[in-house]
Formats: structure tokens, C-alpha cells, sequence
């Protein structure tokens, strides 16, 4: 399975709120780290193991109705950006290891999403 | 040359340079944003320069830039103290520039930013020009006003932090979030949950010594052993009341009945999962427990 085919399953369980399938695509001991710089609500610790942080992924999302994921170019790797009414709400960033997600990085901050908010149009 | 000329000139050739200015200083930063008004910083400065005497502009920008990521980064790490909860990179978007300005890729993922937050900002500098941008260590050494041996010992410092500090087998904290996952899935005998948390060759042995009923020969494979502790649940977890501990240095699970621990769990965990259960349960052994 490539890079974009784990980050792809990871996408969809976030924006299907699967949590059992998020769970399958994540390493027994990934790290979750969220960055909120406390101006959203978010984990203000990093979060270990597969069921906790598929626990808090599925949580942010469901406090995100209708949210839309899509794939991006985060850092030179594949990531997500997660969209409200075309607002980025989120970017994320992840390490895969073979068929699996060994950390989730999830930027909230607006602060640090505003060079997101004003990208051209043929970035989407 | 006018000097209007002479301006048009020195923002031609600062526009060719500026993506690769904004990629050293965003991987000194992992913040675009600091990045950006510091190559703007650097505009100005080469705006107020005699570029008459200037040589080399990607040279002297290039010193520049990395000089004053430097200073911004000894201010950054106080400001990140105060800063509330984890910090994390600013994300870039790489969809136009997948190198962000530099010859290699180096240096951009989160992982390897986040690992180089904890060098100091020499070090950083030093490995960034290096891994990424591919200067000789002649050329950082007069960037950073050192000597190449020294150059040379910041990036393999810089570079042993990078690679030896990933993927390290399964910690002290994830040993214990695996075991109190286990107990928590085997009290309720969900097997899809045990073979979850279980490596594929998952092996559980007990050392019931005779005395307690328990079957002490190995049980194999993610799907058996499941099957085996799903079965035993509602006889085994009857009134039991669990307690974590710390025995011999390792995380584990004191399982007590009316106030009596009967048996000992632990559990070993690699990346891919539980890789061997310990059922502990010759009360002989159980002394220095209690």
C-alpha cells in the first residue's frame, strides 16, 4: 500500500466518523499531537495508543459537522486539510510506516492556517 | 546605473533568490509566517547595502538569512514556553514547490522538524544547510564564523538526533496503555478487540505451577489466544478487582480477589502489537506483591 493509499483510508474514516475503521488504519502505538495553541478546543496533552487517539480524531471531526477532508501537499508529504464553508479548519499531517499511521500531527491554530485560508485558487 | 535602476536590479535578483532564503529560514522557524517577515527583514537590509561590493548575492543573502534565523530562533524557544499546549510546526503548503527552495527535501517533514526544535539553533542551521541546501562545510563554516571540524561535528550531532531518535521500540507508557487495553478487552471477552491488540504471533503462557487451574502450555497465534481468554471470561473475572503496578520494572496488572491478588498479569508489545501475555499465577511467587 503506498504513503497516499494509508493517508486516503485515513481520510475516509475521519470523514465517515468511522472510528473502528480509523482504528485499522492506525499503529497500535501512535502518537497524537494537536496544536490549538489553546484558542480551540483540543487535547492539550499528545495522546498515545490507537484506541484513545481514534477516539480523538473521530471527537474533532464530530465537533466539525459537515466538514469536508481533502488530500494536500503538507511539507513535501501527503496530508489533509479539513474545510468548513471553505475555511481551512485544520491541517494534518501524518507518518506512515507501511500499511499504517504512526503519528497524526493536527494544526488548529488560525494562526498558524492563515497562509492556508489565502492559497490561489488552483491550490483549491 | 540609475539608481532607480540600480533598486530594479536589486530586487531582480533578490525575487530568484527569495524562495530559497524563505526555505532556509521556515526550516530554522518550522513557522511560515516568522520566515516571512524575516526575509523580508533581509530585503530591506539589501536594499540599505553597497551591493557594489558584493560579490556573491546568494552568498552574502544566503549568510544573511541563516544569521539572523539564528537570533529569531534563541527568542523562539522562549517564546515557545509560554505557548499553550503541544506546539507544532505551521504547516506549508508544497503542492507549487515540493522542496520549498531547497535542493533535497531534508529537514521539511514534521518528524524531522520537531527533532530539530530540540538542537540549538547552530546545530539546526548547520544540518539544514547541509542536508538540504548541500553547501560544502567551507561554506557554512563562514555562514556560521566557525571552522569546518566544528561544522562538521554540529551536523553529526545534528544528524544522530535526527535518524536515531525515531521509531523506538515500545516504551514504558505504551506497555502499560497495551496492558490496560488487554484488560479492559479480555474482562469483556471482546475477541475482536484482543485480536486487535495482538501481534500475529502472539503467545500466552502461564505459570499456574499445579496449583491453580490454568493451562500451561503455550497458547499461539492472535485468533487462538483470543479465542482461549474470550472463553475463560465469565468464570476468571468474576469479583476481581484490578490494580496497576510496577513489578521488577515493568508495568503490570494486579489481579485480586476479596482483597488477595491471585495472579500477576503482563504483557511485551512491539510496533506491531501484544507479542507475549504472563499470566503469574503460583501464589508461591505472589509474596512480594500482594
Amino acid at each position: 500500500m503506498t504513503t497516499r493509499e494509508v493517508v486516503l483510508r485515513f481520510a475516509e474514516a475521519c470523514a465517515a466518523g468511522d472510528t473502528e475503521a480509523l482504528v485499522r488504519v492506525l499503529a497500535v502505538d501512535v502518537e497524537l499531537v494537536v496544536d490549538s495553541g489553546g484558542r480551540v478546543l483540543a487535547p492539550l496533552r499528545p495522546i498515545r495508543g490507537w484506541s484513545a487517539s481514534a477516539e480523538r480524531v473521530i471527537a474533532l471531526f464530530a465537533a466539525r459537522p459537515a466538514a469536508e477532508v481533502e488530500l494536500a501537499d503538507v511539507n513535501g508529504g501527503t496530508g489533509l486539510v479539513v474545510l468548513r464553508a471553505g475555511v481551512t479548519e485544520a491541517v494534518i499531517s501524518l507518518a506512515v510506516d507501511g500499511p499504517l499511521v504512526t503519528a497524526v500531527w493536527i494544526v488548529l491554530n488560525p494562526d498558524k492556517l492563515r497562509h492556508w485560508n489565502h492559497r490561489s485558487p488552483s491550490h483549491g | 546605473m540609475t539608481d532607480w535602476e540600480d533598486l530594479e536590479e536589486a530586487a531582480k535578483v533578490f525575487a530568484e533568490l527569495r524562495p530559497r532564503l524563505f526555505g532556509i529560514a521556515y526550516r530554522m522557524l518550522a513557522s511560515a509566517s516568522e520566515a516571512e517577515d524575516l526575509v523580508q527583514d533581509v530585503w530591506l537590509r539589501w536594499q540599505a547595502t553597497d551591493r557594489g561590493v558584493v560579490t556573491n548575492p546568494g552568498a552574502y543573502l544566503a549568510t544573511a538569512t541563516t544569521r539572523l534565523a539564528i537570533n529569531v530562533a534563541k527568542s523562539a524557544r522562549v517564546r515557545r514556553e509560554t505557548y499553550v499546549g503541544p506546539w507544532l510546526p505551521e504547516p506549508v503548503d508544497t503542492s507549487s514547490d515540493p522542496l520549498l527552495g531547497a535542493e533535497r527535501g531534508e529537514a521539511l517533514e514534521f518528524a524531522v522538524l520537531l527533532l530539530l526544535e530540540r538542537l540549538s539553533p547552530n546545530e539546526r542551521a548547520a544540518y539544514v544547510l547541509r542536508e538540504a541546501f548541500d553547501y560544502p562545510y567551507s561554506d557554512i563554516a563562514e555562514i556560521l564564523q566557525t571552522s569546518e571540524p566544528a561544522v562538521r561535528q554540529l551536523v553529526s550531532r545534528a544528524r544522530k538526533q535526527v535518524t536515531g531518535d525515531r521509531r523506538k521500540p515500545v516504551s514504558g507508557v505504551e506497555q502499560r496503555e497495551l496492558l490496560s487495553a488487554f484488560v479492559t478487552a479480555a474482562r469483556s471477552g471482546d475477541l475482536a478487540a484482543l485480536e486487535k491488540l495482538f501481534a500475529p504471533d502472539v503467545k500466552s503462557l502461564s505459570d499456574g505451577g499445579g496449583i491453580v487451574r490454568a493451562s500451561r502450555i503455550p497458547v499461539l497465534g492472535a485468533d487462538r489466544v483470543a479465542r482461549y481468554i474470550a472463553a475463560f471470561k465469565d468464570r476468571f473475572w468474576v469479583d476481581v478487582d484490578v490494580r496497576f503496578a510496577t513489578v521488577n520494572g515493568q508495568a503490570a496488572a494486579l489481579l485480586r480477589h476479596d482483597g488477595e491478588t491471585f495472579a500477576v498479569l503482563t504483557v511485551h508489545g512491539s510496533a506491531e502489537g501484544i507479542e507475549q501475555v504472563l499470566w503469574m499465577m503460583n501464589p508461591g511467587k505472589l509474596g512480594a506483591v500482594g
